[in-house]
């Protein structure tokens, strides 16, 4: 997919780096091309990897020619996504956008003139929620949320551990709310990654409609979504908890006594919904365990 | 050798007639063509939100205006100028105007980078332009197609008379 989004010259200093531990290019208009390699960042040129002399520039044309590759010229079909500030791709690769955003009486329109593009390439790391599942399925399927920063890890964890829910033959039939098409990544219909056998997928729509739609039409048994922030999120997990379907979701948190300050998160704490928080950092690459937690966010795995 | 002289002349009578009149012809369907695939995009973009290159490949049986739609094609992939565009078109379809190609080029130039509103009055724009064009086609073709055919036998004939 990137040789189809990415102009040759990149495409083939792209091709000569190690695509396993590829995460994330960047491209921003005047600057140099920066990769980040297994976490860590480095410039992009001709041969490879750069030191600070020397590197790729991006100009604006190079932008718009991936904007346009990404969207197969066809921006209209795809501007729900851009509105949100991004494009996903097959192959669950992500485009984040940064330019102009457009509002119309006050109706955000979309973003124009982008300056700043962030490809993510995401890989299946398989197996990479094993050591939690034990405690995340102790006889039932206990409520889960999964926390870390960005960049560590949450979406692949909660993917793998959708796959090993199949994998370990519990029939659980779970729904995906993937609002941001980083989950299963369905494209054309059909979700690129791996997310199990007893698996159904809503794409590109909140989360309260996933939910509410969901469980009326769907009947899930667990309820996967990533990165609630906002009050109507917790409304939603709340109303799929108060409804006896479980939930397996991700937030922006570097730690559970940022999790206690965050807005929106009392009551979930308050009302013990999560009976397992699972902490992830970037200490040793994406998706180090900082410690599992239980519904008093007490120690339970470190 | 003169009935052979006679029917030479008359099979190029009627070649001449028939290469004049499929001009207007092809205007005609081009341009049918062309409002067709104005409609048929707005309900797709607007339904199905079908990316550009779905569209075209839909539109695969019509004709010329296939092979226009290819040249489309090859222009959004291989980055080519506006200009080369535009003269690609004025060569393959030398029945259209130089005005014609122009306002073609531009609207399928202008296709693709918007969100789907301005998408759709884009398209409904350029389509009442294109149904003048076309009634102007429609109404050229009846009048003209036939008469320069027949007019064309009928030099046929009149050549061949005075050659007896």
């Amino acid at each position: 997919m990137l040789s189809s989004i990415l102009p040759e010259t990149v495409y083939s200093a792209i091709s000569k780096l190690p695509f396993n531990t590829l995460n994330e290019i960047r491209l921003r208009v005047g600057k140099k091309i920066v990769v980040c390699l297994a976490g860590k960042s480095y410039y992009l040129s001709a041969n490879g990897l750069s030191n600070n002399n020397e590197g790729i520039y991006v100009d604006r044309q190079m932008i718009e020619y991936v904007i346009k590759q990404a969207t197969e010229y066809s921006l209209y079909a795809l501007n729900n996504q851009i509105k949100q500030g991004f494009i996903s791709l097959q192959g669950g690769i992500r485009i984040g956008l940064a330019g102009e955003v457009v509002f119309e009486n006050k109706i955000l329109k979309t973003i124009k003139n982008c300056s700043s593009l962030n490809i993510r390439v995401p890989h299946e790391v398989k197996n990479c929620s094993l050591n939690a599942f034990n405690y995340i399925l102790k006889e039932n399927f206990h409520n889960t949320l999964i926390l870390s920063p960005p960049g560590c890890g949450k979406t692949t964890f909660i993917r793998d551990l959708v796959y090993q829910l199949s994998n370990h033959n519990y029939c659980y039939n779970v729904l995906i709310a993937d609002e941001r098409f980083e989950i299963a990544s369905v494209t054309n219909g059909e979700p690129q990654l791996n997310v199990g056998e007893f698996t159904d997928v809503y794409s590109g729509c909140t989360k309260s409609f996933a939910f509410e739609n969901g469980i009326r039409s769907l009947r899930p048994d667990i309820i996967v979504t990533d990165e609630i922030a906002t009050e109507k999120d917790v409304e939603a997990i709340n109303y799929a908890s108060a409804c006896g379907v479980g939930v397996l979701a991700s937030a922006h948190c570097e730690n559970i006594a940022e999790f206690k300050r965050k807005p929106y998160f009392e009551e979930l704490i308050k009302n013990k919904v999560f009976k397992r928080i699972v902490v992830l950092s970037n200490k040793k690459g994406p998706g180090t365990y900082e410690g599992i937690y239980d519904e008093n966010l007490s120690f339970i795995y470190f | 050798m003169i009935i052979l002289l006679i029917l030479l002349i008359l099979t190029f009578a009627v070649f001449m007639g028939w290469i004049i009149s499929s001009k207007y012809i092809k205007r005609d369907s081009f341009f049918k063509s062309l409002v067709s695939f104005c409609d048929t995009s707005s309900n797709e973009i607007n339904f199905l939100h079908t990316k550009l290159l779905e569209l075209i490949d839909k539109e695969s049986n019509r004709g010329d205006f296939s092979d226009f739609l290819n040249l489309f094609k090859t222009f959004l992939q291989t980055s080519q100028k506006k200009e080369e565009f535009k003269e690609n078109v004025s060569k393959r379809f030398s029945y259209l105007k130089r005005e014609e190609v122009e306002s073609l080029c531009n609207f399928f130039c202008s296709v693709g980078g918007k969100d789907i509103e301005s998408e759709l009055a884009n398209i409904k724009n350029y389509k009442v332009q294109f149904v003048d064009i076309q009634k102007g086609t429609e109404e050229e073709k009846k009048k003209y197609a036939g008469l320069y055919f027949k007019l064309s036998i009928l030099m046929g004939v009149v050549v061949s008379i005075l050659i007896i």
